[in-house]
Formats: structure tokens, C-alpha cells, sequence
């Protein structure tokens, strides 16, 4: 009885977490919706989205709302790529922005921006390959017979440094010309419009979909590797078609975005406390989680120093860093 | 249906090429029957194990599997016939025993979509009944001791099959009663419902009582096989764990004594 008892609050905390995130999204887009220069009542907001024209509504339907889809969209797809970065690595301390992944992505999503602004569509497939190639620097680098969490955090702490360093040197030799390579190398989403937020949506629809479709394979990849091969799963190629997926949705991410650390490893790590480790929900529940921290985030970087900005990832690091440390500190195992 | 399941033809394996860990083993394991492997820390028997479990591939030789290359044969279409218990296990703590255990039907589903079907609850019924484990089947991981963990890994590869059982080193942490309980239950599986055994074991007087047939191994290779009167004896204990053994009759029972 007790334990039927338990299993049903278990349940009803899910639920919550689900209820309450989202409720508390909707409440933070309509508030970033009415930040800055332009300020409207939320009975004026929605007349003018439905009923009849309203000068300043259009500005923000203009002007902010593209942002808010685009932090919505991009921290979606920055935290669930980090939950299953962690499956994948076997890692709670793996995160695509701390191990180099975004990095790469970026690094190629610069090259593009700058090279063929006309291909901005194609964007996130050409970081796609920039992430492949940083994924697969740093999961060949850190296998010693098997993965070593420590050896993957270094090892991804450097090529993370490497392809920043990249981007950034590309970025200064062209004198900062390129405005749209720049909003990425800062992971600056001021100037985002209606074709980003389209461009991000097709992407973070088709990681969806992989997401989906990886969530029972996450869960057979928290067992042990030999665990697993002994109850029939063919555990290489299973890890790489959940690494695939983890990497596009960084990608994706990353293309319109920038490269975002620390946010696919604290939304996940709090995801676990609040619904558990079944990929099934904790997939769904951090993707949530990460659009609402990608949101406050952002927009508290608007509003703190008003009219000055503050970008995301700026925020996430001084937020991040320390929460990093303390996860480092109470596992053990890893540090 | 042949009477040999594994046939190891002169398999070699070396984790890396200068180091043989097996040198050209020949083995036959017997269907229906409880067969130990035993030998000192690092002789080898893990790594037959890990190579029955299709973990590794033999890097000379080959193993047959029936009439069948093991290494020919699907990995789900194995798991099927053959679950394995393995030494280190890790899984997320929050996980109940019944889930974990359902695990066990893997290889019988899609791993993409797939819901536990009929016979699925069944077999993850009945494994937890024959381990003794219903009793917490609603409990997450993290609450078990380890006895009951060791019984749980165990009904996870009764929920995949009954037909073969690799055991690796079962009884290493538990407490006398757990380590005879636990031997007790595999025996009546071996015996009710034919269910073939290998397992790794380290105590000499466990395998005397267990095991029907026995493998020694030292160093990468097979020193004897046989039945249990013929292959454990004082000199062939000397020989591979270099001890002072004798095998003594107490009240109708051998019994392994170490000088």
C-alpha cells in the first residue's frame, strides 16, 4: 500500500513539474514580450495579435518575439542534446557547450555566415558537420578501453578551446565586419528575426523527432556496456545513432544561437532530481526546463542593465560555473 | 539437439596484440549441465566469459555456438538463448526492480518503440518469483542490499531465458547464506527446467558441491576438465593455485581443506 501510495506521488510530482514549467514559460513570454522601450498591457497585447492592428504590438510581434522563439527553441535544443550527451558519454558531467561540440558547430556556422550568408537556411547542416567532426575529436581522444569521464572533460575542454579560439580569430581578422558572424560568436540573439525563429523551428523539429526516437535507447545506455550487449542491445551502433541526434539538436542550436555553455548540464542535472532518470520524460521535461532557463536567462540580460545587454551565454557562465563546480564537488566519482 | 552448446576451437585473445590472456583453448560445454570455471585471479576465465557473452571476439580460433559461429550469430537472436550475469553492473539508482528486470525483454522488442506485451509480465513474474525478489519488485535499486541486488541481476536474465546462464563470480559478495542460497537456486533451475550453467567461481568447495562439470585454468589455458572428483584434488590444487590442499570425506561430503 505504501508503496502504491509513493509511486503515485512520484507520478503526481511529474506531472507538476511539467504543469508548473510550463505555466511559468508562459508567463516569462509574455513578460519578455514587454521588456524595453515599448510597453503594452496584456488585454492590448492580445487585441492587437487577434483582434485589430496596434502600431506597438506589431513592433514587438517584430522586434521581440523572434527572440523569445528563438531563446525558447534554442534552449529546448541545447538541453535535450545535453541529456543525451550524458547517455551517451555515460557522463551526468558531459554538456555539448563544455566539451567542445558547440565550439565546432559555431566554428562552421562562422565560416558559413561570413562565406555564403545565402545558405543561412542550410546553416545548422554545415555546423551539423562542424559538430560531427568535434564530437568525434573528442570521444576518440577520451576512449581508453572504455570511456573515462575525466578524460572526456579535459579532452573536450580543449578542443571547446580550440574552435572558440578559432571563431574568435576569424572573427577579429575580418574586423568584426560580419555582423551575422559575430551575433554567433558572441551567441548574440538581439537582432534575430522571423527566418531565424523558421530556420531554428525546422531543425529543432527534425531533433524531435530523434529525440523520440532515442529516448528507450538512452535508457538501455545508462546500463553497463556489457550489461547492455548481454541483454541483445548492439551497443556501438546505438550509441552512435543517439550521438547523431545529440549533435544535430547542439547544431542546431548553435547555428542561430551560438555556442551556449553550461545550459545542456544544469537543466538536465535539476530535469533528474525533479522527474528521474526515464529518458521517456526526462528528455521531454529538460527540454522544457531549457527553454524557460534560456528565457529568464536572456531575459534578464536585457533588463539588468537596461538599455545595455548582457548575451545569454554570459549569463549561463556566471551562473553556470559555480554550479558546475559544486556538481563537481559532491560526485565523487567524477572528480 | 547436440549435446555440446559451446565449442571453443583453439580461440586465442589478447587485449592487446603482444599479450596473449588465452592461448588456443579447446572447450566443450554441456548442454543441461552446471559446469564451473575455476583457476587463480588472472588465468583467463573472465575473458572466456566475456567472449561467450559476445563482449570480445576471439582474435584466433573460433567458437561455435550449436553447429553455428558465435560470431555469425545476431547479438538480439542471442540474447534470446543466452543471459549473462556480469561481475560490475551499474544502472540508474532510481530504477525499480521490476523495470530493471523487464530489461530483460529486450531482445525481444524493437529498440526504438515497444510496451511490455503478456508474455513479457509473465516472464518478469515469474523471474521475480523464482529469486525471491516480488517482495521488493516496487522498490528503486538504491534500497537493496547486496544480496538482494545479486538476486535481481539474476531474475533479469531468468526474465530473458531459461535455456543457458553465464555466471560470472555470483557469489563474491554475499554472505554465506546468500552465496548457498543462491547456488541452491541455480541448481533447481539446472535440474526443473534443464537450464545449461557455466559460472566463474572462486571457492573450491562450492564448485566440489555445485558443479557437475569442472574447467581449471591457469594461465591462458586449460590445465583439466572433468567431472569434479577427477579434477579437483589436492595436486591439481597445487599445481594451479600453488597451496597445500586435501579433499577430505566429512560425513559423505568431500570437503576441500587448505594446510
Amino acid at each position: 500500500m505504501a508503496r502504491a501510495v509513493s509511486k503515485r506521488g512520484e507520478r503526481i510530482r511529474t506531472v507538476l513539474a511539467f504543469a508548473v514549467t510550463a505555466a511559468l514559460l508562459v508567463a516569462f513570454v509574455l513578460l519578455a514580450a514587454n521588456i524595453g522601450g515599448i510597453k503594452v498591457s496584456f488585454g492590448q497585447l492580445l487585441r492587437g495579435l487577434f483582434v485589430e492592428y496596434d502600431e506597438d504590438v506589431a513592433i514587438i510581434v517584430q522586434l521581440r518575439f523572434p527572440r523569445i522563439f528563438v531563446a525558447v527553441l534554442g534552449g529546448m535544443a541545447m538541453a535535450a542534446s545535453g541529456v543525451i550527451t550524458q547517455a551517451v558519454m555515460k557522463s551526468p558531467l558531459a554538456d555539448p557547450g563544455i566539451i567542445g561540440i558547440s565550439a565546432g558547430s559555431a566554428f562552421v556556422a562562422v565560416l558559413v555566415t561570413a562565406f555564403a550568408p545565402a545558405l543561412a537556411y542550410l546553416s545548422p547542416l554545415f555546423s551539423f558537420a562542424g559538430g560531427i567532426l568535434a564530437f568525434v575529436i573528442v570521444y576518440a581522444l577520451s576512449w581508453k578501453g572504455g570511456l573515462s569521464p575525466v578524460r572526456l572533460i579535459l579532452v573536450g575542454i580543449a578542443v571547446d578551446a580550440l574552435f572558440t579560439g578559432l571563431s574568435s580569430a576569424f572573427n577579429q581578422m575580418t574586423g568584426n565586419n560580419y555582423s551575422g558572424a559575430a551575433s554567433i560568436v558572441e551567441s548574440n540573439i538581439s537582432l534575430k528575426n522571423w527566418d531565424d525563429v523558421k530556420t531554428l523551428a525546422v531543425y529543432v523539429a527534425i531533433g524531435a523527432v530523434g529525440c523520440v526516437l532515442c529516448a528507450r535507447k538512452c535508457n538501455l545506455l545508462a546500463l553497463s556496456d556489457r550489461l547492455a550487449c548481454s541483454i541483445g542491445v548492439n551497443v556501438a551502433s546505438t550509441r552512435l545513432q543517439v550521438s547523431l541526434a545529440a549533435v544535430f539538436l547542439a547544431s542546431a542550436a548553435t547555428a542561430v544561437v551560438g555556442s551556449i555553455g553550461f545550459l545542456g548540464l544544469i537543466v538536465p542535472h535539476i530535469a533528474r532530481l525533479l522527474v528521474g532518470n526515464d529518458h521517456k520524460k526526462l528528455i521531454p521535461y529538460s527540454a522544457l526546463l531549457g527553454a524557460l532557463f534560456f528565457l529568464v536567462a536572456d531575459t534578464v540580460g536585457r533588463w539588468i542593465a537596461y538599455p545595455y545587454e548582457i548575451s545569454v551565454d554570459i549569463i549561463m557562465s556566471v551562473v553556470g560555473g559555480p554550479l558546475f563546480i559544486a556538481l563537481l564537488l559532491r560526485s565523487q566519482k567524477y572528480a | 539437439m547436440p549435446d555440446t552448446v559451446f565449442r571453443l576451437e583453439g580461440v586465442t585473445f589478447g587485449y592487446d596484440r603482444a599479450v596473449r590472456v588465452l592461448n588456443e583453448i579447446d572447450l566443450d560445454v554441456r548442454r543441461g549441465r552446471i559446469t564451473a570455471l575455476i583457476g587463480p585471479n588472472g588465468c583467463g576465465k573472465t575473458t572466456v566469459f566475456a567472449l561467450l557473452s559476445k563482449i570480445y571476439r576471439p582474435r584466433g580460433g573460433r567458437i561455435l555456438f550449436g553447429d553455428r559461429n558465435l560470431a555469425e550469430i545476431p547479438r538480439r537472436e542471442y540474447a534470446r538463448r543466452v543471459a549473462a550475469v556480469h561481475q560490475y553492473n551499474a544502472v540508474p539508482e532510481d530504477m525499480t526492480v521490476r523495470r530493471l528486470v523487464s530489461m530483460g525483454r529486450t531482445a525481444y522488442h524493437g529498440q526504438t518503440f515497444s510496451r511490455l506485451n503478456e508474455e513479457d509480465c509473465r516472464a518478469v513474474d515469474r523471474a521475480l518469483a523464482e529469486t525471491h525478489t516480488e517482495a521488493f519488485a516496487e522498490r528503486q535499486v538504491k534500497e537493496l542490499s547486496g544480496g538482494q541486488m545479486q538476486r535481481v541481476w539474476l531474475a533479469l536474465a531468468l526474465a530473458q531465458t531459461h535455456e543457458i546462464l553465464l555466471l560470472d563470480e555470483i557469489t563474491t559478495y554475499l554472505d554465506v547464506y546468500y552465496q548457498y542460497e543462491i547456488l541452491d537456486l541455480i541448481r533447481k533451475l539446472n535440474r526443473d527446467c534443464g537450464t545449461t550453467v557455466l559460472m566463474v567461481l572462486h571457492d573450491i568447495n562450492q564448485t566440489i558441491r555445485y558443479a557437475d562439470d569442472v574447467v581449471l585454468m591457469k594461465d591462458g589455458k586449460i590445465l583439466a576438465t572433468g567431472g569434479a572428483d577427477e579434477v579437483v584434488t589436492g595436486e591439481t590444487l597445487r599445481r594451479t593455485y600453488g597451496v597445500n590442499a586435501e579433499i577430505a570425506d566429512v560425513r559423505g561430503r568431500k570437503i576441500c581443506i587448505f594446510e
